[in-house]
């Protein structure tokens, strides 16, 4: 994996019931040199970012058990908090509802693959 | 005017020709009813007539103040069925199945104003039974030589065949629109089940590259990652073949931990399983068959399985709530030092990602007499949409 960049300092929240997936995405991170917090629903993932969790990204899967799933979540955090860069990550390779601002990261991704898009998504916002 | 040879019959000069019916009219003895002889007919009744029986149009009239029928030779089937002695009958007696659906209409026409009906269902009489019929009509009133109105005329075609027709038609329609429907369903059904394989497809490649890099991860070498990562496969594979078998509904507790252990069942003793047969969820059953892997692997390298007289007792209970209480434990291998300093992937996902399909929690305690892990699942709760292995 490569060294730290700038963008590695962001805290990210990963937000995904597998708790193996969650897990390896949370590992591959942290071993890019991000600071990672996780949730496992949505509904914990807003409690956590509305407690003040200091994440500057959020990471969320869309089918999650919970009040809402991943796009709920997302279009909430794109409204409460507008400066958060958000990426969307799903096993269905093309989603037409994704708030506008988001990035999107389609499933089963490489540890490559998706700390190239964290930082993309990050350098944008 | 000449006379007929019959008694009380006379032919009247204007009421020739008209086939059938104009002779069966011109030989009806009409002194008998309450139009007279042929000779006083009026000359409107005669001239309709005339025209009447030259027309390939069935029609039949009713005239006088009994609204005696007349009737052409195109109208003689619709008589099919019915008494011999239309002609010269009263309407309201020889039609008397039909006539309450009629005599407004009839009145109608008395009244001077015409009618016309399209596919009127009536039930009529045809060889003594009451049978459906349907007809489209017209009663325009017939007027005699003062002007007044003297009786009516029906120009008529039965549509029972096409009626019939036309609702077979529509029920034809109706089916295969049904069965388009239906078609459109299977198919809509098809792509659902396209998707939910594709999904499926998916998650288990999620899963495996989430095994894969875990075990490359935490491995010392290559070789010692890919020989994790092939096994950790292969027991999934192994889960996954039961739950192929359940459609990928729910597997048994006990064929999960039968098909985990059976790698390392070397001789009869090795293990000792016991529980009742209880339900797993897909996710369960491939996070057991891991975890079991896992623990199966480490006693196999270092515990109970690395030495001949180790034995492993397995055992789990449920309560009445449904909830898991699952208990591995180890004896007779070598003695347990210490707990690994480090966690590696096996440790993390039989007490970290295990419990949470359980909705439980777990532990590995490194007892000096071999190792224990244990799971305690949470009350069992419907879980819509939990059956498949894992949601992206």
């Amino acid at each position: 994996m490569e060294n730290l960049s700038p963008a590695s300092r962001l805290t990210i929240l990963v937000v995904e019931d597998e708790p193996l997936l969650r897990m390896d995405v949370v590992d591959t991170l942290e071993d890019a040199g991000f600071t990672v917090l996780e949730a496992a629903d949505a509904d914990t993932a807003l409690a956590m970012l509305e407690a003040g969790s200091g994440a500057d990204l959020l990471l969320t899967d869309i089918h999650m058990p919970g009040s809402m799933d991943g796009l709920d979540l997302a279009r909430r955090v794109e409204k409460r908090w507008p400066d958060m860069a958000i990426v969307v990550m799903s096993g269905h390779r093309h989603l037409e509802d994704l708030p506008p601002m988001s990035a999107f990261l389609a499933k089963p991704f490489g540890p490559a693959t998706i700390v190239d898009t964290i930082r993309a998504t990050a350098a944008r916002g | 005017m000449p006379a007929d040879p019959a008694e009380g019959r006379t032919a009247h000069p204007l009421l020739v020709g008209g086939g059938r019916m104009g002779e069966a009219i011109r030989a009806f003895d009409w002194s008998k009813t309450s139009l007279g002889p042929m000779s006083a007919w009026p000359l409107a009744l005669l001239n309709t007539l005339r025209t009447v029986l030259a027309t390939r149009q069935p029609i039949c009239l009713w005239w006088g103040p009994e609204l005696l029928q007349f009737h052409n030779d195109a109208y003689l089937p619709m008589l099919a069925g019915r008494p011999a002695d239309a002609l010269g009958a009263p309407f309201r007696k020889f039609w008397a199945d039909v006539w309450g659906d009629v005599e407004g209409f009839v009145d109608e026409a008395l009244a001077g104003r015409g009618t016309w009906i399209e596919d009127l269902p009536l039930q009529m009489v045809r060889d003594g039974e009451a049978r459906p019929t349907f007809w489209t009509f017209s009663y325009s009133p017939l007027h005699d030589d003062d002007g007044t109105v003297a009786g009516l005329i029906n120009i008529v075609t039965e549509t029972t065949t096409t009626v019939r027709q036309r609702a077979a038609l529509e029920a034809e329609a109706e089916r295969r629109m049904v069965a388009l429907a239906s078609l459109k369903e299977a198919e809509k059904r098809q792509r659902v089940l396209q998707r939910e394989l594709t999904h499926r497809m998916k998650n288990t490649l999620a899963m495996v590259q989430s095994v894969v890099t875990q075990s490359l991860r935490h491995a010392t070498g290559i070789k010692e990652g890919a020989t994790l990562a092939s096994q950790r496969i292969h027991a999934l594979a192994k889960a996954q073949d039961m739950l192929t078998d359940t459609n990928w509904e729910v597997a048994d507790i006990g064929n999960v931990v039968e098909a985990a252990v059976s790698p390392h069942r070397d001789h009869p003793h090795r293990f000792t399983i016991d529980g009742p047969e209880h339900d797993l969820t897909a996710q369960q059953a491939l996070g057991l068959s891991l975890a079991l892997h896992e623990l199966g692997t480490n006693a196999a390298k270092y515990g109970a399985l690395s030495t001949d007289g180790g034995v492993v007792d397995l055992r789990w209970s449920v309560s009445g709530e449904g909830a898991l209480s699952f208990r591995w434990s180890e004896g007779g291998g070598p003695p347990v030092v210490a707990a690994p300093e480090r966690q590696g992937f096996g440790t993390r996902l039989t007490t970290r990602v295990v419990p949470f399909y359980f909705d439980g929690h777990a532990a590995i305690e490194y007892r000096p007499d071999g190792v224990v892990y244990s799971l305690t699942g949470g009350p069992r709760v419907a879980e819509p949409n939990r059956s498949g292995a894992l949601a992206p």
